[in-house]
């Protein structure tokens, strides 16, 4: 098992790489606006404090992504092109063990950049002066565990299906349906929750149900307390669905490299 | 591990696919021998060999590897095996150095000075990207990794196919080496029969998923001949005598498979040694029983 997650961590090193880089220079991009707040051009700018509150968030809950990103990345689909999983076949280990050592370098990788996350939260805090808030290492840890549950889906379906180009459409056709769920999803909240209010979200301009602009802040601040409630209150939903999510990946995957027939 | 005279039984393993069937293999590969595995492509030796190895699933049949069940006893024996391929089956992004350290912690009995003596001795870099290797030091790599975890019995699916015959010579002479130690097998599929006349104890023969002959090399090489005669004398001759003719306008060509029997029933009769080429191409005609 420790020999194929040395294998996985040799095969993507260059990626990591190449993440880590880009983490880095967009790192000193965000510390480089920062001190010309305080010296600089932006200390005059109109907006200051906006431009500061968003590089902020983007710093702490946007560059996990980018930690998350470079953790997840496995050369499974490389073992088909390249023949190892035939090879695989001839070592002395088990279905369950090639398959988890995959999932155990996962899970290793989402707890490291998990960690790498919060240390850039910390960061974040003292380079802009922020106050540390203990949600943000709460929201940092479930864009992981969304990543991380997305990642090992994908992973069962690389087994499954054992072809690049039906695991690419895949990944499209999730995504499509989730964009359009999400947009949908969206405009039907905001349509219900206007409706409650006696306004009409498609109603013509001018008209008396149309919605006042006011509104829409007002949604949108209700909509990310209750985001951020829900985050707070039920993170343990989210860890119980996330981890079934992950088994029922395993099972999948170690199912799929089980068939030997072809 | 159990004591065992054979490193491999095989009894009617059938694997059926659309359009192609194993039909009921069996051999047995004597433990300390090197079995030659031939025939045609498309004939069914990589088909048995990944049975073998459990790559694919087979539908019936009985297979035993060192003494245990090739099925139940799987993870024991592939601490014991090695399987050499015509494809290096390892990343190219990766190097010696990388594959001893992932090799090195999937066997337990792996030895990473052999592996780096092997590099050594075929002048393989340890630091070169497998990606810009050739395909002669690919096999070769493939072979030091095969070599280097003591394993009893080698199993190679066309492992010399499309390399030159210098590193084919140099390569059967690492295998020759291998079986100085009396416990260790060889199973070899090739096309490449010259190779198998050198260096093979026994031989297996796979037509469209069937065992026409499986022996001694030497005991299959004596029984077999090439008749010689004029097209009036080929007319002469029974056919159930002969696996198959090749007739051309200056005569025929017929091999025979009990070549005692049609010297004494045929006197005068040329009956010239056969190579396992020829034995391989005489049966795959021996539907047609006449050809050009």
């Amino acid at each position: 098992m420790k020999g194929l997650i040395y294998k996985e961590l040799f095969l993507s090193i260059k990626f990591r790489i190449i993440s880590l880089s880009a983490y880095a220079l967009l790192f000193i991009m965000c510390v480089l606006v920062r001190i010309s707040s305080v010296c600089g051009n932006v200390a005059d700018m109109e907006g200051r404090d906006m431009l500061l509150s968003t590089i902020f968030q983007v710093m702490a809950l946007g560059f996990p992504f980018i930690l998350y990103a470079s953790a997840f990345t496995v050369q499974v689909l490389n073992d088909e092109k390249c023949r190892f999983r035939q090879y695989s076949h001839t070592l002395p280990l088990t279905e369950k063990q090639i398959v988890g050592s995959v999932y155990l370098l996962y899970l290793i990788l989402f707890g490291a950049a998990t960690l790498a996350g919060w240390v850039n939260y910390f960061i974040a805090c003292a380079i802009f002066g922020e106050d540390i808030d203990l949600k943000y290492l709460l929201y940092i840890a479930i864009i992981g565990l969304f990543v991380f549950v997305a990642s090992c889906i994908h992973l069962s379906n690389t087994y499954r299906f054992r072809n690049p180009k039906v695991c690419a459409a895949m990944i499209a056709a999730v995504c499509i349906v989730g964009y359009l769920g999400i947009a949908f999803g969206f405009i039907g909240l905001m349509y219900i929750y206007f409706k409650d209010r006696g306004y009409d979200l498609f109603a013509e301009e001018g008209s008396e149900k149309e919605v006042p602009d006011a509104m829409f802040s007002d949604f949108a601040n209700d909509f990310f307390a209750n985001l951020r409630w829900v985050g707070t209150h039920f993170c343990w939903l989210f860890a119980i669905a996330g981890a079934a999510l992950v088994y029922l990946s395993y099972r999948r995957s170690v199912k799929a490299l089980g068939r030997r027939g072809s | 591990m159990a004591a065992y005279e054979n490193a491999i039984e095989i009894k009617g393993l059938t694997k059926h696919f659309d359009g192609f069937t194993l039909d009921n293999v069996s051999f047995t590969v004597p433990k300390g021998s090197i079995m030659g595995f031939i025939g045609q492509n498309g004939a069914g030796k990589s088909t048995t060999i990944n049975s073998l190895l459990g790559i694919i699933k087979a539908d019936s049949g009985e297979m035993k590897m060192l003494g245990l069940d090739a099925v139940k006893d799987e993870i024991a024996i592939k601490r014991d095996i090695s399987a050499v391929f015509d494809e290096l089956p390892f990343h190219e992004q990766l190097n010696a150095r990388m594959l001893n350290k992932i090799l090195s912690n999937i066997y337990s009995s792996w030895d990473s000075d052999a592996f780096f003596g092997y590099l050594k001795r075929f002048a393989l870099p340890e630091k070169k990207k497998f990606g810009k290797f050739s395909k002669g030091m690919k096999m070769k790599l493939q072979i030091a990794a095969a070599l280097s975890h003591k394993a009893k019995l080698l199993i190679m699916d066309e492992a010399t196919t499309g390399l030159d015959p210098v590193v084919r010579s140099e390569i059967l002479d690492i295998f020759m080496e291998y079986l100085q130690d009396e416990n260790n097998s060889i199973l070899m599929s090739s096309h490449i029969t010259s190779d198998l006349e050198k260096i093979a104890d026994s031989v297996t023969f796979i037509d469209r998923g069937r065992i026409l002959i499986s022996g001694y090399k030497d005991d299959i090489l004596a029984s077999h001949g090439i008749m010689k005669c004029t097209k009036e004398d080929y007319a002469a001759v029974s056919r159930e005598d002969f696996i198959s003719a090749r007739v051309t306008e200056f005569g025929a060509e017929l091999l025979v498979s009990d070549r005692n029997a049609c010297e004494r029933k045929y006197s005068g009769a040329v009956i010239d040694n056969a190579t396992l080429d020829d034995i391989m191409v005489y049966y795959v005609n021996r539907g047609k029983k006449e050809w050009k």
